[in-house]
């Protein structure tokens, strides 16, 4: 245990100024370590200057992201910041951003140059990502994309799922240092690039990885010798960030559009779901049968709403079909009420009412929840369980015929649902004892659940503003227009139209 | 005089430092240093402060360092240092680390997400046997939603994974202790005298060109008494200087994390005794009855636990059914009627009371159990009637898997729910035999049982029941704070749809570093 204070303090204290003057001592050095080959493969990551705050620290925030990228996927090491502000500076300030960030790449010794630049809009952020392999061997990952987000926080998520897209299936590319005096070879490539003790298949054949450290590697590989480079394949995780990447954008976009956090702050916006679903939309449906589903999603936060027409027509229609279609079918002479059966109401027409009047609250709650999916278009708000949404869309379509389809935005699907799935139904229990008809009805119903099912679990949300949150880049002609100073303080107007293909 | 000798005392020392060659620190121990969590916003800066603290105190307590493990560099410093040279990364820290003699350097960072926190913190070992490699790394997501956190509660927290962090890393960590030829011999260079057995290593010749890579080789075995070779003297032959073993630290990490536990024991759970239990037993008959409206509605509902309410749904529906089926369809409407009672009935109805009397307990536990323990995992006050190892006990005796619910482990309370129950109703099924309503005498006959095959039953039933009991009694309460991953590999299986539109069936692994 070390004393807090004493003799050992004092060799600490002592330690640290040593620990200090050596930073210092190394600091310069840093900058004009010729370290290409000896580390690995290196990337450098830089930002336009950015002229607004905002910007500026988007394009913090997006370095540092897409850096930690690069470290998490093992492929190219990312350059140190202080060696890029050396090799900027030493390139000086003229000539366009870009050849100005190549030619400081160059000085760095780096394999790959990732360059982005920001811009911002009134309501959406636009961020170019461009990649370019000064090392031939990178040239596969030469890609320039444009990304878009209405959420800041967004856009260095995007970029660096971006990053982790190039890596899929790149292997490790190591060249070999040297050889030690027992025959091993050094290669610069080790535990961070994913690389572990064991044999492995090269592009020079079988290797047997004895040792690694954190950025080298000591190897026995017969077919290889010192200047060689070595294509080793090792997992890269790719997907496991691309998935991490994209968890992240569901929470941030939850974050800005999702009720708890929006509409009903600090309630809680899962059990208002529920209790509207179960008890306040019910009520409403009976005082009012289809317009009470439009006016309960007030009891969700939303305000001044107005109501989706077409939804209310069609769960009026649904309902007053329910009520009014053995009466219809009997010519009003049966009984109103299911329960009372007479000489009008043979027994297939009763299980027919009973049914009806049974799926009623399967009706309200499809009325409800198509008036919610309405809103939540309108308004650009996410439903409640959001970030569990194909859970909870499965869930939902197990107990209301098409209630995933409109909890995931899809009003025109759930209806379908809804109305071949309560035909088939109804169908099905008429004609139970008529032969097999109600059988064979009954199966397809199995079969269209089933495809409903897998539908609501898979289909994406349709939420616009949700959507674009979660795509990758954007091809369509963008004009930009921006001011830049160019280092003699003067300034550069750029105006452009760009297309991507 | 003394203010002049403090002048040029302070005047040599300046100039040493400048005169100082790059070559590593000498220090009793190995060096430690921690190397700043990074952070993205202002809360997590200073939840960064309080983490770096803890982690600071803990490596100093006496639980880590009896005898020295290492000897540390001071955090704000070395931070400091780091940050005004612009030395952030982990090839520059690396770099920085291995020339100043520094042999483990913790690292990590603390993300703000919607409704947590991300936990990241690392150990790079700078010597041998790593040369630069992760030690240790470890993950926690903790939760920040819908709870009440203020100062004392982030410092629980933060000290809770710091300890847990610390724990992992001594458990892989391996000191190397080398071999000096000194006045008295060869001997090993360690505060502490060493004895057991070790693998002595040798390193070679000479280091990987350009890499500072130094490859070890395992000489062979050695038995060692206070540092020195015992005799008979290895196969292997004479040691020299600079052969070294390594040692590790498992013994001290299983201490700090009962320590930790039974700390955040006192933290969180009020004391309970056998007189809880006591209220428990009385409480039993009136929870089982109530338990499938009061579990779903008052528990899982109430306390917004969905995955629990659509666990219990799933895994109590045809339980359920059966209790139901039991008393609808009871012997005693068949005896009534003088209708043949079958076996089935008979078990069916005993199986339903003792559901409804104490089997259904469990769930009811659970629906609570859950929601008190995730309270106390998050320092949410102190819990009441948790904790309790008699409790447990009783819930696993007189239910199935209550004690693991209790204990807040739903897989196994689940498991032993399940092989309770199907062993129970399969005893009682097989003590039971047909009832034969004899017309002429207006009684029963009772049908043959096969009572070999019952007392089998039985008899693995009560197995069943004694394994359940103890492994209750011997499991920790689930208190733990945040969802934690240390490293190791995942293997997923993925769908993907190419550019295409062909989907790719395949498997990925990914192990974290």
């Amino acid at each position: 245990m070390i004393p807090p204070h004493g003799k050992n303090s004092r060799l600490v204290t002592a330690v640290l100024f040593a620990l200090a003057a050596l930073i210092a001592r190394s600091a310069p050095a840093f900058a004009d370590e010729p370290s290409a080959g000896i580390y690995p493969a290196r990337v450098a990551v830089i930002a336009e200057p950015q002229a607004s705050p905002p910007l500026v620290a988007l394009a913090g925030e997006s370095l540092s992201r897409i850096n930690r990228t690069f470290n998490a996927l093992g492929r190219l090491l990312p350059e140190e910041g202080n060696r890029i502000g050396w090799a900027l500076s030493s390139v000086g300030a003229d000539g366009a951003p870009f050849e100005r960030h190549l030619a400081a790449a160059k000085l760095l010794g780096a394999d790959l140059l990732v360059t982005v630049s920001f811009t911002g809009g009134p309501r959406v952020n636009y961020a170019d990502l461009r990649v370019r392999a000064i090392n031939p061997e990178f040239s596969s990952m030469d890609r320039s994309v444009r990304v878009r987000s209405r959420v800041l926080q967004n856009i260095p998520l995007k970029l660096a799922r971006e990053i982790a897209f190039l890596h899929r299936g790149t292997p490790v590319r190591a060249r070999v240092l040297g050889r030690t005096g027992d025959g091993l070879l050094v290669i610069n490539a080790g535990e961070w690039n994913g690389l572990a003790p064991g044999k492995t298949s090269t592009s020079r054949g079988e290797a047997d990885i004895r040792q690694t450290g954190m950025y080298h590697a000591l190897i026995a590989a017969s077919g290889a010798k010192e200047g060689d480079t070595l294509s080793i394949p090792a997992a890269s995780g790719a997907d496991t960030i691309i998935r991490e990447m994209e968890d992240r954008l569901e929470k941030n976009s939850f974050r800005t559009y999702g009720l708890p956090f929006t509409l009903l702050k600090n309630q809680d916006d899962e059990r208002r779901f529920v209790t509207g679903t179960c008890i306040v939309n019910p009520g409403g449906n009976l005082c009012l049968g289809g317009y009470g589903a439009f006016l309960s999603t007030e009891y969700l936060g939303f305000q001044n709403p107005s109501p989706a027409t077409g939804g209310i027509i069609a769960s009026s229609a649904a309902y007053a079909v329910q009520l009014a279609l053995v009466p219809v079918m009997s010519r009003f002479e049966a009984n109103f009420f299911p329960w009372e059966r007479d000489s009008d109401k043979p027994a297939r027409l009763q299980d027919l009412h009973v049914f009806l009047w049974c799926s009623i609250p399967l009706t309200f709650s499809a009325g409800f929840f198509d008036q919610l999916a309405y809103q939540y278009h309108k308004s650009e708000h996410l439903p409640p369980f959001y970030l569990y949404r194909d859970n909870m869309a499965a869930i939902l379509s197990i107990i209301v015929p098409g209630g995933g389809l409109f909890y995931k935005g899809h009003r025109v699907a759930g209806w379908s649902y809804y109305f071949s799935e309560m035909g088939l139904a109804g169908y099905a229990v008429y004609n139970w004892d008529n032969g097999s008809r109600g059988k064979y009805a009954l199966g397809v119903l199995g079969i269209i659940k089933t495809v409903e099912l897998l539908h609501a679990y898979f289909m994406p949300a349709g939420f616009r503003f949700f959507n674009m949150e979660m795509e990758r880049e954007i091809r369509e002609v963008s004009l930009n227009f921006e001011m830049r100073p160019n280092g003699r303080d003067e300034a550069v107007w750029d105006l452009a139209a760009l297309l991507r293909f | 005089m003394d203010h002049i000798l403090l002048r040029m005392k302070k005047l040599i020392l300046l100039t040493a430092l400048f005169l100082l060659p790059c070559v590593p620190v000498h220090a009793a121990q190995p060096m430690l240093g921690i190397a700043g969590i990074d952070s993205g916003t202002p809360r997590a800066a200073s939840l960064a402060r309080i983490f770096e603290s803890h982690l600071g105190n803990i490596m100093r307590s006496s639980l880590v360092s009896p005898g020295g493990v290492f000897e540390q560099v001071s955090t704000g410093t070395l931070r400091e240092e780091l940050v005004r040279f612009n030395c952030l990364e982990d090839s520059c820290v690396a770099r920085f680390a291995a020339r100043a003699g520094i042999a483990v350097i913790l690292r990590g960072s603390i993300e703000e997400l919607t409704d947590s926190l991300e936990l990241t913190v690392y150990a790079l070992g700078m010597d041998a046997p790593y040369y630069g490699r992760t030690i240790y790394r470890y993950r926690a997501v903790i939760p920040t939603g819908g709870l009440r956190l203020g100062t004392r509660e982030y410092s629980y927290i933060f000290e809770e994974h710091a300890a847990r962090f610390i724990g992992g890393f001594l458990r892989r960590y391996e000191k190397p202790l080398f071999f000096r030829n000194g006045a008295s011999g060869m001997a090993l260079e360690s505060p502490e005298p060493v004895s057991g057995v070790f693998t002595v290593h040798r390193p070679a010749p000479e280091r990987g060109a350009l890499a500072g890579l130094r490859r070890h080789y395992p000489l062979g075995v050695a038995t060692l008494r206070e540092g020195r070779i015992a005799r008979p003297s290895p196969s292997f032959g004479g040691i020299r200087e600079g052969d070294f073993i390594l040692v590790n630290f498992a013994g001290r990490a299983d201490a700090l994390d009962d320590f930790y536990y039974g700390r955040k024991r006192e933290i969180v759970l009020a004391e309970s005794g056998a007189t809880d239990t006591m209220s428990m037993a009385l409480f039993t008959v009136p929870a089982s009855l109530t338990m499938p409206f009061v579990a779903p509605v008052l528990g899982y509902y109430a306390t917004k636990d969905y995955a629990g309410l659509g666990l219990w749904a799933v895994n109590t529906a045809p339980w359920l059914y059966l209790e139901y089926d039991g008393i609808r369809n009871r012997p005693q409407l068949a005896r009534e009627e003088r209708r043949d009672i079958p076996r089935e009935v008979t078990a069916r109805y005993r199986f339903s009371v003792y559901m409804l009397l104490c089997g259904n307990m469990s769930l009811f536990v659970d629906a609570f159990a859950h929601s008190y323990l995730h309270l106390a995992s998050n320092y949410q006050g102190v819990q009441q009637y948790m904790g309790n190892s008699w409790t447990a006990a009783y819930l696993s005796l007189v239910s199935g898997g209550g004690g693991h619910f209790y204990r807040g482990n739903r897989f196994w309370g689940y498991a032993y729910f399940h092989a309770n129950n199907a062993l129970l109703y399969l005893t009682l099924r097989e003590f039971s035999g047909d009832l034969t309503y004899d017309t002429a005498t207006g009684s029963y006959r009772e049908g043959d049982i096969d009572r070999n095959r019952a007392y089998v039953l039985l008899a693995s039933y009560c197995a069943l029941k004694a394994v359940e009991v103890v492994h209750a009694v011997l499991s920790r309460d689930r208190l733990q704070n945040g969802i934690v991953s240390d490293g190791g590999i995942d293997i997923l299986p993925y769908v993907l749809v190419d550019e295409g539109r062909d989907f790719i069936l395949g498997a990925s692994a990914s192990a974290r570093f």
